[in-house]
C-alpha cells in the first residue's frame, strides 16, 4: 500500500475542489472555475472533460454520493446562502436551502436518503441542516472556527466532522447518538480540512500544513500522527474513499490546476520465497541465488555512499559512526522496543528490493528472495554457510561476502559452531505476549515510542538475535575495525546481517503461526507507526506496522519452512500453553545481590541470600503454578560489546550435577548495543544500564523436583557463550581465545516474585 | 453499588504501581505552598532597579524557599528514580527507602542552594551589577550550558541507576549512593537553569513554572535530550528580552 504520486487533472480553480464517489472505480469532482461556475470532472475506466454545471459560487463546493446514480452538490451562493444541486438520471437546477454561510460547506451522508451540511455561520460556530424525507432548520454545533469545515460518515447514524479551530489546530467532533464535545486533534492548519472513511472505525482527516504541504492524520483503533503527502497546495484539500485502502485526495496547485493524489494498495504480483542458505548451498557453495547476492553486494558497494541504494547507505540506515547527510534517515533502528520486529522487516524488505533490483539488471535469478541462515540446527548449518568463509568467487574475484577476522569472529571463520544455547529461540517461542507490560518479560519487547534502544528487549532479540551478532562478530574495535555483528554501527556492513535478520524476521512468522494466544499487538501507537525507508529506485517510502503484518499478503514473501519445524517441536513437548493473567501488583523483590560483579570471559556464579521476611513469599511463589519468579540481571554497564554473551544457569550453591542443568538455563546475557548506552547523542531509554529479565519458574521447578531447592539461598550462574569447535576438531588457539575486552559490569542480580 | 469499590480497586492497583506517589504528592504541595505565597519572600528581581539586598539577606533564611523550590523543580525529575528505589526494594524497607533517597536528593540540592546563593550575592555585590543585569547573565549562561556535550550527558545521566543492595546498612547506604550520584548528575545537567532560579528567587511561580517546565520535558522524555538546542534558544531569547527590560 503506498501514496501514488501527485499527477495533474488541469483546469484552472479558483476554489478548493469537493470530491463524491458512488462506487468503486468512481470519482466525481467539483470546482468553482474562472467564470464562478460550478464545473465538473468524473473518472471511470478514465478521466473525462471538464463540463460546466453553471450557477455563481462564492465559494468551493461540497459532493457527496448517497447511493450509485446519485450525487449531491453544495455552494455558497452570491447571497451567502446554501445552495444545492443534485444529480439523478440527470442534473437538477439550482435550489436555495437558506442560511449565511462565512465558508464553504462540508458534507456527508449516511445512507441512501440522508445528507448532512455544515459550515460556519456569520458567529463563526459550526452549523449543521440536515436531509432526511425533508430539510431540517440549521442548527447551531458551537465551536469557533478560522475556516470551513469538512465532514465524513463511516457507517449510519455517525458522524465526524472536523474544523481548523482558533488555534489553527484540528479539532473534531463526533455525532452517535448525540453530538459529543469538541476535541483537539492537534497540528498547525493553514486551510480548511477534507475528510474520508474506507470503512466503520477508519477516518483519514487531510489539511494544508504552514508549509503548504498536504498533511494527513488517521484513525483507525486511535489516532496517528502526522504525516506530510508533499505538495505545495493553494486550496483546501477534498478527499474520499472508494473502498478499503483507497483514497482520493484533490486540491489546487501553484498553477491552479486540479491536482490528485491517492492512496490504493498495490498488491504484491509475486511471491518469493526466501530459502534456507544451507539448503541452497547443499550442493554448490555458490548457488545461484548466493552468487547472485554476492554480486548484488558487489553492485550496492560500489555505489556512492549519497545513494540511497548503496550499501553504506542501507548499513547507516541501521547505524553509522558518521554524521548523517542532510535528510537521510541514519540510525533509525530499533531495538529494545516493541518496534524491533516491525522496523527490522520493512528494513530488510526494502533493502530486499534493492538487492533484487541489482540481480535482475545483472540477468537474474527472476526469482531472487533474501535467504536465510537458520542456524538453530545441527552441524554444520549452525556454521556459517560456506560461501561467507571462502575468499574468492568462483571467478577468482573477491568474494564480498567473506570477511576476515577481526571484521568477523575468527572462531566463526575457522567454522565454529553456534552453541545450542545462543541459537534457540524456544524460551521466547513459548511466550505467548508480544509485548509488556503488564507481563515482566515478552516476545516482542516492551511499550515504547520509536527509540534506537529501548529499556526493554523482547526475549527473541536477547535470543538468538543478539547473542549470534555477538559470537558472529567478535570483539568491536574503533569505528567499524573490530567486530561488524557485534556493533550496531557496523552490522549491516556485515553480509550476513541480513540472512540473520531473514531468520529472525522467519522467527516472526512462526510464532505467529505457533498460536495459542500469539497475536500483534492491536494497539494504535503500534499499528500506525510509520517509518521512512528507501525503495529500489532510491524513492522515499513509509511502511506502517498494519502495513507488515502478513508478509505474504502484504509484502510478497514467504519462508520455506513455515513454519519451522523444529521451533514448532520444541514448543508442542511443553505443556499447554494459557494465557499468563494479569499481574496485579509490579513484581516483589525477594532477595538481590550485595555486590556489583565484573564479567571478563570467565565463568562467574554469584550468591543471593535471602532474607527471613522473603523465604515464605518465594516458597509460597515456587509451589504455585500461577505465580513466578524471576531473575533480573541490572546495571549492566560496559565501554563495547565484548563479542560473546554470557548464558545464566539457577543454581544451588555448591551444586555439581549437571542432569537439570538445560533446564536451569534460564536466559542469556546479550550486550549488542551496549555501546550506544554510553553516547549522549544516542536516543535510548535506558540511560548507561541495560536490564534483563527471565522467568526462572521453570528452572526452580526443577531444582524442586530434585528437592534441590533452598529457599535460604540461590545462585545465579554465568558461563560464556562462545563459538563450538567443529566436532572432532578444536579451533586454533587464536579462534578460541576469549578477549573480552573492557570487562562488563553487572550492579545486581536480583530474585523477584511475580 | 459495586462502581465504588471496583473503582477504588484500580486505584489501589495503579497506586501500587506506582510506589513514588507520596513523593508526588509533597511535590503538589510545594507548588500549592509556592504559588500561594506561602513560601516566604525571594530574592525577587526588582527590574530595572540597583539594590544590594543579596549582599544583607541572611543565607540561613533564604535556605528555606530555596529548599521548598528545589522540592517543587527537582524532586519530580527525579520521581522515576523514586519509583526505582521502590519497586527493587524488599517490601518492609520500601518506604523508608524512598524517603531515605528523597531526602538524601533534596540535602544535595539544598547544599547546592547554599553554595549558589552565597556565590550570586558574592559576585552581585562584588561587582556592583543590578538584578537585571544578573538575570541577563544568569540566562545567557543557561542558554549557553544547554549546547554542550556536558549538558547532554549529564541529561543522560540523570536517568542511571545505582545497584541498591537488599538488606542492611548496605542497603542503606545504596539508597544514599543512589541519590547523591542522581542528585550531583542533575546538579550537572540544571545548574545553570537553578542558578538563574536563585536570581529570580522562589516567589515568582511564573520563572518557576516556565523553568521547572523546560526542566521536566528534556529530563523526562526521550524527545527531550533532542530539544536541548531548542530550549537554549528559548532561555538566549529571554536573556535578550530581561536585556531590554521587557
Amino acid at each position: 500500500m503506498t501514496w501514488m504520486d501527485w499527477e495533474s487533472q488541469g483546469g484552472v480553480l479558483t476554489s478548493g475542489p469537493g470530491v463524491s464517489s458512488w462506487s468503486s472505480g468512481r470519482l466525481d469532482v467539483f470546482v468553482r472555475g474562472t467564470d464562478s461556475a460550478l464545473w465538473h470532472k468524473w473518472y471511470e475506466n478514465g478521466w473525462s472533460d471538464w463540463e460546466s454545471l453553471g450557477g455563481v459560487l462564492t465559494s468551493g463546493p461540497a459532493a457527496v454520493a448517497w447511493d450509485q446514480g446519485r450525487i449531491d452538490v453544495f455552494a455558497r451562493g452570491t447571497d451567502s446562502a446554501l445552495w444545492h444541486k443534485w444529480y439523478e438520471n440527470g442534473w437538477s437546477d439550482w435550489e436555495s436551502l437558506g442560511g449565511v454561510l462565512t465558508s464553504e460547506p462540508a458534507v456527508c451522508s449516511w445512507g441512501t436518503g440522508r445528507l448532512d451540511v455544515f459550515a460556519r455561520g456569520t458567529d463563526s460556530a459550526l452549523w449543521h441542516k440536515w436531509y432526511e424525507n425533508g430539510w431540517s432548520d440549521w442548527e447551531s454545533l458551537g465551536g469557533v472556527l478560522l475556516s470551513g469545515p469538512g465532514a465524513v460518515s463511516w457507517g449510519p447514524g455517525r458522524i465526524d466532522a472536523f474544523v481548523e479551530g482558533t488555534d489553527a489546530a484540528l479539532w473534531h467532533i463526533v455525532y452517535e447518538n448525540g453530538w459529543s464535545g469538541w476535541e483537539s486533534l492537534g497540528g498547525v492548519l493553514t486551510s480548511s480540512p477534507g475528510a474520508a472513511s474506507w470503512s466503520s472505525g477508519r477516518l483519514d482527516v487531510f489539511a494544508a500544513g504552514t508549509d503548504s504541504a498536504l498533511w494527513h492524520k488517521w484513525y483507525e483503533n486511535g489516532w496517528s500522527g502526522w504525516e506530510s503527502l508533499g505538495g505545495t497546495l493553494v486550496s483546501a484539500p477534498a478527499a474520499v474513499s472508494w473502498g478499503p485502502d483507497r483514497i482520493d485526495c484533490f486540491a489546487a496547485g501553484t498553477d491552479s490546476a486540479l491536482w490528485h493524489r491517492w492512496w490504493e494498495t498495490t498488491a504484491p504480483t509475486e511471491l518469493y520465497v526466501r530459502r534456507d542458505a544451507w539448503t541452497l548451498a547443499a550442493s554448490d557453495p555458490f548457488d545461484p541465488i548466493t552468487l547472485a547476492y554476492a554480486n548484488a553486494v558487489k553492485v550496492m558497494q560500489a555505489r556512492p555512499t549519497t545513494d540511497p541504494t548503496s550499501w553504506t547507505y542501507q548499513a547507516a540506515v541501521h547505524g553509522a559512526f558518521p554524521a548523517p547527510p542532510p535528510g537521510a534517515t541514519w540510525n533509525a533502528c530499533q531495538h529494545a522496543t516493541w518496534f524491533f520486529f516491525p522496523w527490522h522487516r520493512m528494513y530488510v524488505y526494502y533493502w530486499e528490493r534493492i538487492v533484487r533490483k541489482a540481480v535482475l539488471d545483472a540477468g537474474g535469478p527472476a526469482d531472487f528472495a533474501l535467504p536465510y541462515w537458520n542456524y538453530d540446527q545441527a552441524f554444520p548449518r549452525n556454521t556459517l554457510p560456506p560461501a561467507y568463509r571462502t575468499p574468492t568467487l568462483p571467478d577468482g574475484s573477491a568474494n564480498p561476502l567473506f570477511l576476515d577476522a577481526p571484521r568477523r569472529s575468527a572462531a566463526m571463520m575457522a567454522g565454529g559452531q553456534l552453541p545450542p544455547n545462543a541459537t534457540s529461540s524456544a524460551a521466547a517461542m513459548a511466550l505467548t505476549n508480544f509485548s509488556s507490560p503488564p507481563q515482566p518479560t515478552s516476545f516482542g519487547g516492551g511499550v515504547s515510542a520509536p527509540i534506537q534502544f529501548g529499556a526493554s528487549p523482547g526475549q527473541l532479540e536477547i535470543t538468538p538475535h543478539n547473542i549470534v551478532h555477538g559470537i558472529v562478530g567478535g570483539l568491536t574495535a574503533g569505528q567499524c575495525q573490530g567486530g561488524l555483528m557485534s556493533s550496531v554501527r557496523c552490522a549491516a556492513l556485515d553480509p550476513i546481517f541480513w540472512l540473520h535478520h531473514s531468520n529472525i524476521d522467519r522467527l516472526w512468522n512462526d510464532w505467529i503461526a505457533l498460536g495459542g494466544g500469539r497475536v500483534n499487538p492491536a494497539d494504535a501507537a503500534w499499528l500506525t507507526q510509520s517509518f521512512v525507508f528507501h525503495d529500489e529506485n532510491g524513492a522515499e517510502v513509509t511502511l506502517t506496522g498494519a502495513d507488515v503484518v502478513d508478509t505474504a499478503a502484504q509484502l510478497g514473501y514467504i519462508y520455506d519452512n513455515a513454519p519451522s519445524r523444529s521451533v514448532m517441536a520444541i514448543v508442542a513437548s511443553q505443556p499447554p500453553i494459557e494465557p499468563p493473567p494479569e499481574p496485579s501488583q509490579p513484581p516483589e523483590l525477594a532477595a538481590a545481590t550485595e555486590k556489583p560483579l565484573e564479567l571478563v570471559g570467565t565463568t562467574v556464579t554469584v550468591s543471593l541470600t535471602l532474607p527471613s521476611s522473603s523465604r515464605a513469599m518465594v516458597d509460597d511463589a515456587a509451589a504455585d503454578a500461577s505465580r513466578r519468579l524471576l531473575i533480573s540481571v541490572e546495571d549492566i554497564e560496559g565501554e563495547n560489546n565484548p563479542g560473546l554473551g554470557y548464558a545464566v544457569y539457577v543454581d544451588t550453591p555448591g551444586a555439581t550435577d549437571d542432569t537439570t542443568r538445560e533446564r536451569r538455563h534460564i536466559g542469556n546475557v546479550s550486550f549488542f548495543g551496549i555501546e550506544l548506552m554510553n553516547d549522549p547523542d544516542q536516543p535510548h531509554d535506558g540511560a548507561p544500564g541495560m536490564r534483563h529479565v527471565f522467568d526462572a519458574t521453570a528452572a526452580v521447578d526443577a531444582l524442586r523436583e530434585q528437592n534441590r531447592w533452598e529457599p535460604e539461598q540461590v545462585a545465579v550462574t554465568f558461563e560464556p557463550i562462545t563459538a563450538l569447535p567443529p566436532p572432532g576438531e578444536e579451533l586454533a588457539p587464536q579462534a578460541t581465545a576469549i578477549t573480552p575486552g573492557e570487562p562488563i559490569h553487572i550492579g545486581r542480580v536480583g530474585l523477584f516474585v511475580v | 453499588m459495586s462502581a465504588v469499590p471496583a473503582r477504588w480497586g484500580k486505584v489501589t492497583m495503579a497506586l501500587r504501581w506506582s510506589p513514588e506517589w507520596p513523593t508526588a504528592v509533597v511535590v503538589a504541595l510545594a507548588w500549592v505552598v509556592l504559588v500561594a505565597g506561602l513560601g516566604g519572600h525571594g530574592a525577587e528581581v526588582q527590574s530595572g532597579h540597583e539594590h544590594h539586598h543579596h549582599a544583607h539577606g541572611g543565607l540561613v533564611a533564604a535556605l528555606p524557599g530555596w529548599s521548598l523550590m528545589t522540592v517543587a523543580m527537582m524532586l519530580p525529575i527525579t520521581l522515576p528514580a523514586v519509583r526505582h528505589v521502590g519497586l527493587n526494594s524488599i517490601r518492609r524497607r520500601r518506604q523508608w527507602a524512598m524517603a531515605l533517597f528523597a531526602g538524601a536528593y533534596v540535602a544535595v540540592w539544598i547544599a547546592f542552594g547554599l553554595v549558589v546563593i552565597a556565590g550570586y550575592r558574592l559576585v552581585g555585590a562584588s561587582l556592583m551589577l543590578d538584578d537585571r543585569t544578573l538575570l541577563t547573565l544568569a540566562l545567557a549562561l543557561a542558554a549557553t550550558w544547554q549546547l554542550t556535550r556536558a549538558k547532554r550527558r549529564a541529561v543522560l545521566a540523570c536517568k542511571r541507576t545505582v545497584p541498591l543492595p537488599p538488606v542492611g546498612w548496605q542497603a542503606d547506604l545504596g539508597c544514599v549512593r543512589f541519590a547523591v550520584a542522581q542528585a550531583l548528575r542533575c546538579v550537572r545537567s540544571c545548574w545553570a537553569l537553578m542558578f538563574v532560579m536563585a536570581v529570580v528567587g522562589h516567589a515568582s511561580p511564573v520563572w518557576m513554572a516556565v523553568l521547572a517546565g523546560l526542566i521536566w520535558v528534556e529530563e523526562l522524555t526521550v524527545a527531550g535530550r533532542r530539544l536541548l538546542r531548542r530550549f537554549a534558544a528559548v532561555l538566549g531569547i529571554m536573556a535578550l528580552l530581561v536585556a531590554v527590560g521587557v
